[in-house]
């Protein structure tokens, strides 16, 4: 007494050496293609899809980084490194130290012209008013 | 070489990471299986070597595809079923293809180790066989080969699960009937 798998395979064992051909020609192109692209493969296989989703979490957020940064006009929204109101005492010092740059910068421009460089010549070149006998 | 029983865990994980013997393994424990189903479909044996084999290269290619391991064998039926309707549509369009609808019909039948063959009867079972409507050849082939479940007929043959049901009857109770006329 057989079942009906044992009567259905027993009927088509026949076909096993074609089908084992088939079987090896097929996992010899999976061994084969583990060589030329191999690494990318494994590369992906190991790196993206374990992690696929954290990959694409990753993603997703760097897509709602550059939404939001595209949204408020690039220009660097408030954030940590922007800086914020100032205190009217810095203020006050701040405007101190421009008015001591502009008094600086202005007696810079009222100082005479640097002394034009004595030539020196020989002594016997000297006018005789300054010559020593 | 890695030998697999039946029942035992199918290295179908090592196959995602491309182990060769892993599919080796993989294949060998399908290769029978399929092709008899193929072949009850179709009924030549060229037609049923060339989709055992695209159905292989498409398992291969399109693995990552399939969510959950345990799933592996309804897939890869699922895969070669396809196949056999785009033949069946090219080469058969005046009969009734296997994908046709049933009345549905809430009884699901025996087991599949319950219908006991004599070694007499194996030649009327086969012929018997070849008389059912494809649809519920297809049907009763898939749960006497791999005794696949009634959601696993319906995912490999992507019809709902009250046709299955309906399909598997009717496809038992005709066979008992054609058997019992021998």
């Amino acid at each position: 007494m057989k079942t009906p798998r044992e009567v259905l395979l027993g009927r088509h064992r026949s076909a096993e050496p074609e089908l084992d051909q088939i079987r090896e020609h097929i996992v010899d192109r999976i061994r084969g293609s583990d060589g030329a692209d191999g690494f990318a493969r494994k590369l992906w296989r190991e790196m993206f899809w374990p992690v696929r989703h954290a990959w694409l979490g990753l993603g997703a957020a760097w897509m709602v980084v550059l939404a939001l940064n595209l949204a408020t006009g690039g220009d660097g929204a408030p954030g940590v490194n922007s800086p914020g109101p100032m205190a009217p005492d810095s203020v006050i010092a701040l405007q101190r130290q421009e008015w001591l740059m502009a008094q600086s910068a202005k007696d810079d421009a009222a100082a005479p012209p640097p002394a034009k460089p004595i030539e020196r010549r020989p002594r016997s070149e000297a006018p005789a008013e300054q010559r020593i006998v | 070489m890695v030998v697999v029983s039946e029942n035992e865990q199918l290295p179908v994980r090592e196959a995602r990471n491309g182990d060769a013997e892993a599919w080796n393994v993989l294949f060998k424990r399908y290769q029978l299986p399929l092709y008899s189903y193929v072949f009850e479909l179709l009924h030549d044996e060229q037609l049923s070597l060339d989709v055992v084999q695209e159905t292989f290269i498409n398992a291969a290619r399109h693995l990552p595809s399939l969510r959950d391991d345990e799933k592996f064998g309804s897939w890869l039926f699922g895969i070669a079923h396809q196949k056999c309707l785009q033949r069946w549509r090219k080469g058969r369009p005046e009969e009734v293809p296997i994908d046709a609808e049933g009345n549905d019909y809430a009884d699901v039948g025996d087991d599949p180790a319950e219908w006991l063959i004599r070694q007499e009867q194996e030649a009327a079972f086969m012929n018997k066989l070849e008389q059912l409507a494809p649809a519920h050849r297809s049907t009763l082939l898939l749960h006497f080969i791999e005794d696949f479940s009634l959601e696993e007929i319906a995912a490999v043959t992507q019809t709902r699960i009250g046709t299955v049901k309906s399909r598997l009857h009717y496809a038992k109770k005709n066979l008992r009937e054609l058997l019992e006329e021998t």
